[in-house]
């Protein structure tokens, strides 16, 4: 097992990768009385198109089916692992995202038995016509709950303008259309290419002793068989690296009482995977501060302006093979709060050039949100991601933060904010009929 | 530890070594009187943007980033009778920082000076800071509405407390009453909470609670009018079940009951309460999850949910409009099987277990203390976890049902979807 000592936080992380390739981190935290375990797969729901194993032709799949996939994990012949997991007093759940699938739960007892429940039910697939046909009906359900949230909508609809021949603008859980297709070969298929244990992670955090959870883990494993891993094949289409292909501006309608509006940066070039993606990501966390953040005097001029108000919130997306920023609120006036974002973007180097003591201050306000997270250990688990940022854990960043000096935030600005990867999607309040 | 600062302020610290952070909890309760609660909201919203010291966002979250980005934030709600308004602001612990800055002592006085020194001009709140925030105040409540699940849940409110309207609104107010507010008279009405409010004042972590008590005393606070509100608001059984409908254009439809449940906050009933909505509608075990959605495939959420401060329990569903009937009907099964104890020993077992799960998992967040502190001070019942787990564990098939004897279903709310 790796051990890394983080003296500054009193926190230890352990790893290691188990013979069936499966990578296994766990961060003990002293005083806590319940357990966290993600059990996460590099698949998510843009990896429609693949190479099925065993096959040796691209296929493209049903939108949605990772979702699917996710759902059909919990039910087997003769029982749901939410049974089980209810039975050992856990409460269990799951997610889909654009890239990972992630089956989880949390417990203050009976550790073991939940772990191993864990690794069973995500590595025994049970799919059949039957069982797929009735989970049509639920997920049909969610998909019309989200259709009905405008934030949901805002979100997709300027994912839509910025990857308009991309699978990241399709809705994660698919469409009512797209998952009537979904059938148990195809969930066979998905399953048997993506949850490979060398495919995968187990994090583990909270109240735990690491030698003796590897070692329920390992006796866990070496009863399974798995069979050699095939390298996996999938296939997404090349996005403009010049954004030609983005749609500058779409507009809906909705019965929502106030308008809605995103301005959508697309980042037009990749970036590198490990430790550059964590100090990429928090370089830009920096410049959107010193942009947009409470501290900034665009921030306050705004505010004072009606323009924006507490509503107002901006993100940042990163993952392997896309990164895009998003700046939102509700608003009257959607074509001048879209104006003003622009503006600030645009007139980057007016808030960032000379900010040295802001820059010292933000930092300052990062590496405290660092120890902030310390204190859940969601945020642990979830800030993990071994794709994307290696063997790294939350307290890395810190180190991380530091480094980054303003000539760092202004070559992320020069590089990312360009005028022809910016774009605008609003939703208008419906005139009532 | 607790410390009474004068008549109504009690200071409540909580050592802990289990969190990285320290948080300062400051809450005003008062009972809750329908003419004043978007008062209360709107004086949250000026004392969260705005101080003497800070007089705007920016200068205040300059404050905040240099205390390593100490989380601020005010808020209200309503506990039964009662209404709070409360300050908060969590700050990381030095000892995990390259820094000598006094964090938790800044945080402490950064409140005070929030509090004590707002953004006042000759006996008036800040023209400019109250105009803006009567805007964005007006903005927000306009816009819960566009969140449907939000919205069906307000709806049955109203109903459900037709009787008592400062029990109808919601907690954050209403825009009606924005227009008759000045900021004069706000300011004169937050004397009057300074002044007259019961005030608890929560600190967590691993701070020295001697020094954390004489930074408090020193505010030199003065003695309450009272020093203990009614904790319980008794909801008024219809006694039969009456439902208001309303169309908007919306693909999924909003299924809100509202049923009457007298059960008080640790009153006799009331671990067999709890268990009995986790068997109900609770959890992913429950009755309704079960068989609204795994069995009928009828919805994608289905659950319960029980407000003992008020005594009424509520249910929610996400379904297709079209299935309303079906939908009610089983809800009612499920209810009724509870009743004639169709339900099994190992399912009232891992119910039981869940709810302990929730229990101690609860305690590994910082926010917990407060919320139990709080609710302690208003109704003096408090029990040891101990406790807590063996009056669960104690929970009989025989008492579940008896609780579901008491339930009565009074007000649906249906928001239908399809074409307006």
């Amino acid at each position: 097992m790796q051990v890394k000592e983080y003296e500054q936080f009193n926190e230890t992380s352990y790893q290691t990768k188990l013979d069936n390739g499966l990578t296994v981190t766990m961060l003990p935290k002293a005083g806590f009385h319940k357990t966290y375990a993600v059990f996460t797969t590099n698949y998510g729901s843009i990896d429609n198109t693949f190479v099925p194993a065993g096959g040796s032709e691209l296929h493209r799949y049903p939108d949605g089916i990772a979702h699917f996939l996710e759902h059909k994990m919990f039910e087997k012949a003769d029982h749901d692992a939410f049974q089980t997991f209810g039975k050992y007093g856990a409460s269990a759940n799951a997610f889909t995202s654009f890239t990972r699938t992630s089956y989880l739960f949390s417990a203050t007892r009976n550790l073991r038995e939940n772990l191993e429940t864990l690794l069973d039910f995500v590595q025994d697939p049970y799919f059949t016509a039957k069982t797929v046909e009735k989970e049509k009906g639920i997920i049909g359900q969610e998909i019309e709950m989200y259709n009905d949230d405008p934030s949901w909508r805002l979100y997709f609809g300027m994912i839509g303008n910025l990857y308009p021949n991309h699978p990241l603008q399709y809705d994660i859980a698919g469409t009512t259309d797209s998952i009537a297709k979904i059938t148990a070969d195809d969930l066979y298929a998905a399953y048997r290419t993506f949850y490979h244990p060398e495919n995968m992670t187990l994090f583990i955090v909270g109240k735990l002793n690491p030698d003796e959870v590897l070692d329920w883990i390992n006796t866990n494993q070496a009863k399974k068989h798995f069979d050699a891993f095939q390298p996996i094949e999938r296939k997404l289409p090349a996005t403009a690296i010049d954004g030609h292909d983005i749609i500058p501006y779409r507009m809906i309608d909705m019965p929502v009482n106030r308008a809605k509006t995103v301005v959508g940066v697309k980042g037009l070039a990749p970036i590198e995977a490990g430790l550059p993606a964590l100090k990429y990501r928090a370089g830009v966390n920096i410049l959107l501060e010193l942009l947009f953040g409470d501290t900034s005097q665009n921030y306050l001029k705004l505010y004072d302006q009606g323009v924006i108000d507490d509503t107002f919130g901006y993100d940042f997306e990163l993952q392997n093979d896309f990164n895009f920023l998003t700046f939102s609120g509700e608003t009257d006036q959607p074509a001048q709060f879209d104006a003003a974002i622009i503006a600030g973007l645009e007139n980057w180097s007016s808030a960032v050039d000379g900010q040295e003591d802001l820059l010292a201050m933000v930092k300052k306000e990062m590496i405290g949100r660092v120890v902030f997270m310390a204190n859940s250990l969601e945020s642990i688990a979830n800030r993990y991601d071994q794709r994307l940022f290696g063997h790294t854990t939350l307290f890395d960043e810190p180190a991380t933060i530091a480094s980054l000096t303003l000539a760092d935030i202004q070559a992320i600005a020069r590089q990312l904010l360009t005028s022809q990867a910016i774009s605008e999607y609003q939703i208008q309040p419906a005139t009532k009929g | 530890m607790q410390v009474q600062l004068a008549k109504g302020v009690q200071l409540t610290t909580v050592t802990s070594h289990q969190f990285k952070t320290n948080q300062i909890i400051v809450n005003f309760r008062a009972p809750i009187q329908r003419d004043e609660i978007t008062k209360r909201a709107l004086i949250t919203n000026l004392l969260e943007t705005s101080s003497a010291d800070y007089p705007d966002q920016r200068a205040l979250a300059h404050a905040l980033a240099a205390m390593y980005g100490a989380a601020f934030g005010a808020g209200v709600s309503r506990k039964g009778p009662t209404h709070s308004l409360q300050l908060a602001i969590t700050v990381p612990n030095e000892r995990y920082l390259e820094t000598d800055q006094p964090l938790t002592a800044s945080a402490i006085q950064f409140l005070q000076n929030i509090i004590y020194r707002p953004l006042v001009h000759d006996g008036q709140f800040d023209q400019a800071t109250f105009d803006r925030q009567v805007i964005n105040l007006k903005a927000s409540i306009d816009s819960v509405a566009d969140d449907k699940q939000y919205y069906a849940a307000q709806k049955l409110n109203e109903a459900l407390f037709a009787d008592q309207p400062a029990q109808q609104i919601p907690s954050y107010g209403v825009t009606e009453d924005l227009a008759d507010l000045n900021a004069t008279d706000l300011y004169a009405y937050y004397q009057r909470i300074l002044a007259r409010d019961q005030i608890d004042i929560i600190v967590v972590g691993d701070v020295d609670v001697a020094d954390v008590t004489t930074r408090w005393r020193s505010v030199g606070f003065t003695d309450r009018p009272t020093d203990q509100l009614a904790p319980f608001y008794q909801h008024k059984n219809l006694g039969h079940y009456v439902e208001v409908q309303e169309h908007q254009a919306l693909s999924q439809a909003k299924l809100n009951l509202g049923y009457d449940l007298p059960v008080f906050y640790r009153d006799e009933h009331y671990y067999a309460a709890l268990v009995f909505n986790e068997l109900f509608g609770g959890s992913p075990l429950s009755k309704l999850f079960m068989n609204v959605r795994e069995k009928a495939s009828l919805a994608y959420y289905a659950s319960s949910s029980l407000d003992t401060f008020r005594g009424v329990m509520k249910v929610q569903a996400g379904i297709d409009g079209k299935n309303h009937d079906q939908v009610l009907q089983i809800i009612d099964d499920q209810l009724t099987a509870i009743k004639n104890g169709d339900f099994t020993d190992d399912l009232v077992d891992q119910v039981k277990l869940g709810l302990i799960n929730d229990f101690e998992s609860s305690l590994d967040s910082q926010r917990t203390f407060a919320i139990q502190a709080l609710i302690d001070d208003l109704t003096h019942r408090e029990v040891s976890d101990e406790v807590w787990l063996q009056q669960i564990q104690a929970v009989t098939r025989e008492q579940i049902q008896a609780v579901a004897q008491l339930v009565t279903l009074n007000n649906g709310f249906f928001l239908n979807g399809g074409v307006a």
